[in-house]
């Protein structure tokens, strides 16, 4: 069972499988708003937390996927035993780690023994031709003792690398011990440990959820979930003036077909509103879609607006000059879609 | 109301933690990030195998994306601690290279606000501690964004800008120049505030030594907000916080016009350049010094209990009186004025017009009439008498009508039946009149 805080009206999503398991199999996409941690300083992609709209929590919690938590406050009882168990984890990932270095280590200075050997060798004869014997063999050591720092330190998780450690400049079969600042620490993403929360009642006016009752909500809710359940996948238009986006299957690869406003049955529409959404839905290649729940709640009735490029009345093109005919050079054509009612996702 | 007693609580599963194996394994993953979709999209799902790959590819990448953790080596992490009461995160372990932009010092202490807290967190440069325990982002969301602090919406505008490459500080409203600074061409500070506003650049090696002096001067004169009329002595090390200058010049400037009190004018700036380099200008928080700003502080003078005489013409306050010897250099001696012969003369040079300026009022003043020059409109002392006047000269430009042209209906000169050539029709119009003059001349 999936569980959600929501703090403030706002309900944010911390686990990567939680994520997966919403957009697989339930087709709620969510926004992620996060700093990506492969690349923290881009705006291209970015990562967890993944915050959900009003309406997908509340659709999560009616159908019974996900349950809503008031966001806990880390309990101060609890402070000493996590304290302790983190200290411990701490030391035990250490000793964990330089024993996994050392054996990484070793493995590498296995691998190339041979070629340790064979450089050995050739620098041996090397300066027996050049120089005298004493010199060979000091300089021989020397060599041998350089190439397994070297290849020690290329090892990906050598400490080696920072001015920190102490070098052991002898032959490498004593074990540098791994210095403190070498230690990799994980700057968890999620709370790793496990915490007692109250369940939110969606129902319910609360300082964490504030949307319950409020006409506006209950109005793009419906909206929401009737579009939900006809198949389409739907995420938030503010970039688009409308209330959503309306894709006809995952947004990573398909375009949104429509942009859907909510209006609340009997508003009147005023006729600039209509027209500017109207423009800009069709500059951006999607068809507005206005949407009202109808009286009795069941279904909702959408009609589609589309602005034509030709005015209609007077047959006259953009590029002509205006006023000629004294209309507006736009076309709106309403169109009822059929309405729906399905109880599951088509 | 605790919530381990409540029988309904739910267990929040906790997070992923990485095995030490998992650790080092992270060191060696790709740094690249993947493109997002793999080819154009598509337009309608048809159900095929094909499209369903690259579905499955890339949410594949996404979830790899996603399920990466943050993991850095202990000896690259600054730690710093979450202070609740106060507000802010103080360093415990020096700085790295985000302290050139982002964080502000104060006695001595390294600190950090929250928004800059968490973006450190969110990039892995610090380990953020409370109560001795490392924060993991989620419990570093809930404790640092509430509502007295930084809103979830704000850090994300931030975290936003910070992403894009931009410096992003807290405002300050001193730090904007008036109109009248602006014009008196006190850019020279305003040269030093672009570069807070612009990307991240290099700073430069010049503004670091600025920077480690004025926290140097640790030892905040505290004897120096409370008495400001007193001269200090330290030695000014030569400073780009002369805005702070600035920005009390044309407060000082103000009621002065012209020549008048050369010697006042000259004491109440001399305390500006020894003052200004303290790195204390701000009178409110003592010695506190922002990082990645340069010297823009709060003037240590509080303008709203100076007086400044009003000199406007509204209620002239013109008697000035002798500025306090100890504001004024050893050798020279102030003097009361009376500012009245001056504030006469003010505003009475010509304005000097541009030639383009000038034609262009001369044809505007073709064109103007003013009704008010005009005697008769004068005469009348009521709205109904002005009207009267207008109907009046209204009927005398009409008199002027003849009225057979103008009263009667209107009838054409020609019917299409009767001209069927140029010639005819212009003959009835008598503008061209053939004349025979050849003929009688030839006689």
């Amino acid at each position: 069972m999936l569980v959600v805080e929501v703090a403030n009206g706002r309900s944010l999503v911390w686990g990567a499988e939680a994520v997966q398991a919403l957009r697989e199999r339930l087709g709620v996409g969510g926004r992620t708003v996060g700093a990506l941690p492969r690349g923290p300083r881009q705006n291209s992609r970015l990562g967890l937390p993944l915050l959900l709209m009003p309406e997908e929590a509340r659709l999560l919690a009616e159908i019974g996927a996900v349950t809503l938590v008031s966001a806990p406050r880390p309990d101060p009882r609890q402070h000493s035993l996590a304290l302790a168990s983190f200290k411990r984890q701490q030391e035990q990932g250490f000793q964990e780690q330089s024993a996994l270095a050392a054996e990484a280590r070793e493995i590498r200075r296995q691998e190339l023994l041979e070629k340790i050997a064979e450089g050995q060798a050739a620098k041996k004869q090397k300066l027996e031709q050049e120089s005298g014997v004493s010199e060979s063999q000091g300089a021989g050591a020397n060599p041998a003792a350089a190439e397994s720092e070297a290849s020690a330190s290329q090892a990906p998780a050598e400490p080696e690398e920072a001015g920190s450690s102490s070098p052991q400049p002898g032959p490498s079969d004593e074990v540098a011990p791994l210095p403190r600042s070498a230690l990799l620490v994980q700057l968890a993403t999620a709370r790793p440990r496990p915490i007692k929360a109250r369940p939110l009642d969606w129902r319910v006016q609360s300082k964490d959820w504030p949307h319950a009752g409020r006409p506006a909500h209950e109005l793009r809710y419906s909206i929401y979930r009737d579009l939900w359940e006809r198949g389409f996948f739907l995420s938030a238009a503010g970039k688009f003036g409308g209330d959503f986006l309306v894709y006809p299957g995952d947004p990573l690869r398909f375009h949104a077909h429509y942009i859907a406003q909510c209006w609340a049955p009997g508003d009147p529409i005023p006729l600039q509103d209509l027209v500017s959404a109207g423009r800009l839905g069709t500059s951006v290649r999607k068809t507005l879609l206005l949407c009202s729940p109808q009286p009795d709640g069941l279904r909702s009735q959408e009609g589609s607006v589309n602005v034509l490029n030709k005015c209609g009345v007077c047959d006259l093109n953009p590029g002509d000059s205006p006023g000629k005919c004294g209309c507006l050079h736009l076309l709106i054509w309403m169109r009822e879609r059929p309405g729906g009612g399905h109880a599951s996702r088509r | 109301m605790e919530p381990e007693l409540d029988p309904a609580a739910v267990e929040v599963p906790a997070g992923r933690v990485l095995c030490a194996r998992e650790l080092l394994a992270a060191r060696s993953r790709s740094q690249k990030l993947p493109q997002r979709s793999h080819g154009p999209k598509d337009f309608l799902p048809d159900g095929s195998a094909a499209q369903a790959e690259r579905l499955r590819l890339c949410r594949e990448e996404l979830w790899q994306l996603l399920a990466e953790e943050r993991v850095e080596r202990l000896g690259s992490l600054v730690a710093a601690e979450w202070r609740p009461e106060e507000g802010f995160v103080e360093l415990k372990s020096p700085a790295g290279k985000f302290w050139q932009t982002m964080g502000f010092s104060e006695q001595g202490r390294q600190r950090l606000h929250p928004e800059e807290a968490l973006y450190l967190l969110e990039c892995g440069s610090i380990q953020l501690f409370y109560q001795d325990l490392p924060l993991s982002i989620q419990e570093a969301y809930q404790l640092l964004l509430t509502e007295d602090t930084v809103t979830f919406l704000q850090y994300q505008a931030f975290s936003h800008l910070k992403r894009l490459g931009y410096v992003v500080r807290r405002f300050q409203p001193s730090s904007i120049l008036s109109p009248y600074e602006r014009q008196l061409n006190l850019d020279g500070s305003a040269r030093c505030l672009e570069d807070q506003n612009g990307k991240r650049k290099r700073r430069s090696s010049s503004s670091r030594s600025i920077n480690k002096k004025a926290k140097a001067l640790e030892n905040p004169p505290q004897g120096v907000n409370e008495t400001p009329e007193s001269l200090t002595t330290s030695s000014p090390p030569p400073c780009n916080q002369n805005n702070q200058c600035g920005e009390g010049k044309p407060q000082e400037s103000n009621p002065v016009k012209g020549p008048v009190g050369p010697s006042e004018l000259l004491g109440s700036l001399q305390p500006w350049p020894d003052l200004a380099n303290e790195g204390v200008g701000c009178s409110q928080e003592s010695g506190k010094v922002e990082n990645g700003v340069k010297g823009v502080c709060k003037p240590r003078w509080n303008f709203e209990q100076i007086p400044f005489p009003n000199m406007a013409s509204d209620s002239r306050h013109t008697l000035l009186l002798v500025p306090a010897p100890e504001l004024l250099p050893a050798n020279v001696a102030g003097r009361e004025t009376d500012a009245e012969s001056w504030c006469q003369k003010l505003n009475q040079r010509k304005e000097k017009l541009s030639r383009r300026e000038r034609e262009q009022h001369a044809e505007a003043q073709h064109f103007r009439e003013d009704v008010n020059l005009d005697p008769e409109v004068r005469c009348c002392s009521s709205w109904q008498e002005y009207k009267q006047l207008l109907r009046r000269r209204h009927l005398q430009k009409s008199r002027s009508r003849p009225p057979h042209l103008w009263d009667q209906p209107v009838r054409p000169l020609l019917s299409p039946g009767q001209a069927d050539s140029p010639a005819t029709a212009l003959q009835h119009l008598s503008v061209l009149r053939t004349t025979h003059l050849a003929d009688g001349g030839a006689r």
